[in-house]
């Protein structure tokens, strides 16, 4: 099959593939970006409200020694727990198929050429006990056969190929809104970023909310549009 | 504008429609909601949602009060944010800065001021590649009127983006410290002796508080009282004292980019320990200028 137009290339790409959950326990793609998170979220942030997360102690030190003599020991300690309790809760949303959603985009869809452009699924998982969003993505790559125009169809399982997944964020928001108020900031925080998208390249994106999934009206298992 | 982004818009406007649809308001969160979901409508040109927020506000929230609560919530976003979501949260800053332009009754007025500066703080936040494209997508949506736009928001560029320019520039050569001349060198140095001693020296003492004893008027017959004070154990007192506005504090407080600890025994008390400094970050921490936030969103700096 002979596809004209890019954007029917990667939407045809898309096809066929299904949200790969978070498994393994995602990390930081580089360590200099878990420290630069750690600086910005738990040591430099003005409140507390991170102190009943992660461990009280370790916290506290680490700040102290954060602003007296900077990166050390205890700053490693909570870099270590903010990363594994971020990933513990990618890995077990998903496990649970419950409170997080999937998209899958094209980024760089401008791009000159299909292998400069990148295909990404990015996975938002939100903790109603911690009121933490953490956000992990993975890179697909684009297959040679796009390049040339033709079309290979992805079988309906998951991975289409790509990386594992990369932490990008855990944020925690204020801990006085209620769990039913978190979780509708978060879905409008994810229908925002849905509507923003409709201009740009989204090929699809699925939510789970417990007890099942709700995919939006672009379905992964059919050509959107 | 051209046929899909036209298509795009027509589009968010639907789900913009449905979601307002939906929407009842019952506490603050969904009033901010409205308001940014109407105030994007209004851009699109329908402005019906906008001009009835207070009917969809009545009896259950009282909306100064409502958007201020949520406004020490966005600076934090903007500050710690990230990605998408420091995108988002740069998004909700234009929407309402076009809501209350834009409301006709005028009941929203009295947010201006805090706004505008909730819009200053966005647009002095650098924005990664990712929260760049968010913004980008924003913009490409909603025709946000020009005089209402904000900076980011009249040309997303991320930090990536920048770096790739900087980086083609012909002649981008690293910048060139220029040397001090003599008598600066050995101010700096008799500084930093008053600065190693085991106590700041009464010289230093009395110029920094000289220095830092400041008050002054904001708007709305808000005055603030600010003085900082060195201790004998190095540790740098701020008080703040704000008074004529309704239950105002001051929320926070840093030193130069250094953040102050709060004291929760006392109302506008922070506290700075530099007794583990060296000299050196101490004496550059004595020069630089304190900043403290009030809780409806105005900092002052002294």
């Amino acid at each position: 099959m002979i596809v004209a137009s890019p954007l029917d290339r990667w939407r045809a790409f898309a096809c066929g593939s299904v949200p790969a959950e978070v498994r393994d326990q995602p990390r930081f793609a580089k360590p200099e970006r878990l420290v630069e998170h750690v600086e910005k979220h738990l040591l430099k942030a003005r409140d507390e409200r991170w102190h009943r997360v992660v461990a009280h102690e370790v916290l506290s030190e680490a700040r102290v020694e954060h602003r007296t003599l900077g990166w050390g020991p205890y700053c490693d300690r909570l870099a270590v727990d903010y990363e594994g309790l971020v990933a513990a809760i990618l890995v077990e949303r998903c496990r649970e198929g419950a409170d997080h959603a999937h998209h899958l985009s094209v980024r760089h869809p401008e791009a000159e050429t299909v292998t400069e452009a990148r295909v990404e699924e990015t996975v938002y998982a939100w903790d109603l006990e911690t009121r933490i969003l953490a956000i992990a993505a993975r890179r697909i790559r684009s297959a040679k056969s796009l390049a040339a125009g033709e079309i290979v169809p992805t079988p309906a399982v998951s991975p289409v190929g790509g990386t594992p997944y990369r932490i990008l964020t855990g944020y925690r928001f204020h801990a006085d809104r209620t769990e039913a108020g978190f979780r509708k900031e978060i879905r409008r925080k994810l229908n925002d970023l849905e509507t923003l998208r409709c201009g740009r390249l989204s090929l699809w994106t699925v939510t789970h909310e417990a007890p099942t999934a709700t995919i939006s009206p672009e379905r992964p298992t059919e050509h959107s549009r | 504008m051209n046929h899909s982004s036209s298509e795009a818009r027509l589009e968010a406007m639907r789900r913009f429609r449905g979601e307002l649809a939906e929407l009842s308001v019952a506490d603050a969160d969904d009033l901010v909601r409205y308001l940014s979901l109407a105030a994007r409508l209004e851009s699109l040109g329908e402005g019906e949602p906008l001009r009835n927020w207070p009917k969809a506000a009545q009896g259950t929230v009282n909306a100064i009060p409502a958007v201020l609560g949520r406004v020490a919530e966005i600076e934090r976003e903007l500050l710690e944010g990230e990605g998408e979501l420091l995108g988002l949260a740069v998004c909700l800053v234009q929407d309402l800065r076009i809501a209350i332009a834009r409301e006709p009754s005028g009941f929203l007025g009295e947010l201006s001021g805090p706004l505008e500066r909730l819009g200053e703080l966005a647009d002095d936040t650098p924005l990664d590649d990712e929260a760049a494209e968010v913004v980008a997508a924003y913009a490409e949506l909603v025709p946000v009127p020009r005089e209402l736009r904000l900076g980011h928001v009249e040309g997303p560029i991320g930090l990536g983006a920048i770096a790739a320019v900087a980086a083609r520039v012909p002649d981008a050569s690293p910048i060139v410290p220029l040397r001090r001349r003599e008598q600066k060198a050995a101010v700096e140095e008799e500084e930093l002796a008053l600065c190693a001693g085991v106590a700041p020296a009464e010289s230093l003492r009395k110029r920094f508080e000289n220095r830092h004893a400041c008050e002054g008027e904001l708007a709305g017959g808000v005055r603030v009282e600010a003085w900082a004070r060195l201790h004998d154990d190095w540790s740098m007192a701020i008080s703040v004292r704000v008074s004529g506005g309704r239950r105002l504090q001051a929320i926070s407080a840093r030193v130069g980019t250094c953040p102050a600890d709060r004291d929760e025994q006392a109302e506008g008390m922070f506290l700075v320990e530099m007794a583990g400094l060296s000299p050196d970050a101490r004496s550059r921490l004595l020069i630089e200028p304190i900043v403290v936030s009030l809780s409806d969103g105005r900092r002052v700096s002294f």
